[in-house]
């Protein structure tokens, strides 16, 4: 029995010293040879497990690719929103740039500061005051037509109501002036309570659905032709005597970001071709960059003044020309055809008459002389 | 109380050998998918498993074997998990009376040490990590390797027990 145990001692030990030996050698043996024996290795007995280690880092770098073009696809999305989220407020700036160019003065643009209390649902802080020129009760307006009004006003602040405030009404009529009504926001549930109504329309007018509805100019508070909604369509009331509208409002909360404040001044000089005459914004911001241009514009003046000045060499012309001859300006009409022969005749041998009796007036060289113009 | 029929010693070295096998495998389809500096060694699981269930002679043959599979593999260092895992199975198998009981623990410590073993030895003879790079592996990523492989051995000891567990008497 202890002979076997020392055998089987005296084999193990040598099992040991030999597979130590081996890798002793496989340590220290040159790299060509290591190289070529790995090679065999990997070539023979370990080419299943080589496969499998080349499909499972497979796997992985698949997952890895995966998770990174998950994260690839959201970083693209979020550069998309963070793009149009650009892109809308480029446009926005560049429609209040071209409202800002109609109106020409007497306004105040605002920034609308961020809330700060949940209960100013339909109020809203301008980041300017009195010092910028903002007056209490004064209109805000955007490209898109009216916002709201401002209520009180600090030096620096500006604290106002949007249309969807309770408290906000504003004469309203039609577009073509057919149809008056006051409007105000529609205190519906839900989304219907970002709706405006126009109220007290005369039963015998009848607007269509899209038609435009703009501020009327009464109540000396918004100018006329400010729009303020879209008509969406009739709804019934307790007023048998007068029709109620929907209206969908020019300005979405949405979309209230930078806001031109009204002057009082500007307000009585009206805004009525301001929301209506110019298609476009975008046809301002041109104009203003072509103002902006001051060959431009010198060359503008030159050329304005030239037309004037021919207009008023020809203006003097004929003035002097009436006046030499003392004869009323003659407006011929075409019924008076059949008598020009003996008309001219008549006014030749008058001319033939004045040259013999007046001095002749010499031919004009210089600039015209300055004539008051009556 | 329950008495468990005798196993043939075949059956034992076939489970054995299966065992051995799934280890192998997983340490070449598992191992590459959960890659981090701080893995689980499957072979070093399987060596061990297997070298408790051989004489120390015949568990240094295996372990220079499954050993020279890896050299094989990251030829730089031809020779050295050779040399490490047969140290490791040797010493392994020598002192399986010891500490591979039938306690959770102890098997765990176990697989810990024979862990942490041949990454030293595997370390000192690749020579590919030096200076301060090794003190990091050895006090670093060694000890959180081999936690790892011994909390791993613990649970397959427990989940596939037939197969990992020696035939007792």
């Amino acid at each position: 029995m202890a002979r076997s145990v020392r055998g089987g001692g005296r084999l193990d030990t040598g099992l040991l010293v030999t597979c130590l030996l081996l890798s002793v050698v496989c340590v220290v043996m040159p790299q060509r040879f290591r190289d070529s024996v790995s090679a065999a290795l990997r070539q023979t007995v370990l080419f299943p497990l080589v496969v499998l280690e080349g499909k499972a880092t497979g796997v992985r770098a698949t997952i890895s690719a995966r998770d990174e073009l998950l994260a690839t696809r959201a970083q693209a999305i979020t550069d998309t929103l963070s793009l149009r989220a650009v892109t809308d407020e480029n446009t926005t700036l560049r429609r209040l740039l071209g409202l800002s160019a109609r109106l020409g003065d007497g306004f105040v643009v605002a920034e609308v500061l961020p809330r700060r209390g949940t209960n100013e649902d339909f109020r809203m802080t301008l980041s300017v005051g009195s010092r910028a020129g903002v007056e209490a009760f004064a209109p805000i307006v955007t490209a898109d037509g009216l916002v709201g009004m401002t209520e009180r006003v600090d030096s620096n602040t500006t604290f106002a109501i949007t249309w969807a405030s309770p408290d906000f009404r504003v004469s309203g009529m039609s577009e073509t002036g057919s149809a008056f009504g006051i409007v105000q926001a529609h205190l519906g549930a839900g989304a219907e309570r970002l709706l405006l109504e126009l109220r007290g329309v005369p039963f015998r007018e009848k607007l269509d659905s899209g038609e435009v509805v703009v501020s009327s100019g009464l109540g000396g508070t918004y100018p006329r032709g400010i729009p303020v909604g879209r008509v969406i369509g009739e709804i019934t009331t307790t007023e048998k005597w007068a029709r109620t509208y929907l209206l969908t409002p020019s300005v979405l909360p949405a979309g209230i970001g930078p806001v031109i404040v009204l002057r009082s001044a500007r307000g009585l000089r009206g805004v009525n071709t301001i929301w209506t005459n110019v298609a476009s914004a975008d046809s301002a911001a041109r104009a203003i960059a072509a103002a902006g241009d001051s060959v431009a514009r010198l060359s503008a003046m030159a050329e304005l003044a030239a037309r004037r000045s021919a207009v008023d060499s020809a203006v003097t012309d004929s003035l002097l020309r009436d006046r030499l001859l003392s004869t009323p300006p003659t407006v011929r009409s075409p019924m008076t055809r059949v008598d020009s022969a003996r008309a001219d005749s008549v006014r030749r041998a008058r001319l033939d008459s004045m040259r013999r009796q007046a001095p002749s007036v010499p031919p004009r060289t210089g600039p015209p002389p300055a004539l008051e113009l009556r | 109380m329950a008495i468990q029929p005798p196993q043939s010693a075949a059956a034992s070295a076939a489970r054995a050998w299966i065992g051995f096998l799934l280890l192998l495998l997983a340490q070449f389809a598992v191992r590459p998918l959960i890659s981090a500096r701080a893995s689980v060694d499957f072979l070093v699981i399987a060596v061990l498993f297997a070298a408790v269930r051989m004489r120390p002679g015949l568990a240094a043959v295996v372990g220079f074997g499954a050993g020279l599979a890896v050299d094989a593999l990251v030829p730089t260092a031809f020779g050295a998990a050779a040399l490490a895992f047969t140290a490791v199975a040797f010493v392994a198998s020598r002192v399986k009376a010891v500490f591979f009981a039938d306690h959770v623990a102890l098997t765990a410590l176990f697989v810990f040490v024979g862990t942490l073993l041949f990454d030293a030895l595997n370390a000192a003879f690749s020579g590919g990590a030096r200076g301060s790079d090794l003190v990091v592996q050895l006090l670093l990523w060694t000890p959180l390797s081999a936690a790892l492989t011994a909390a791993v051995a613990v649970l397959l000891l427990t989940v596939f027990r037939p197969l990992f567990r020696p035939a007792s008497g």
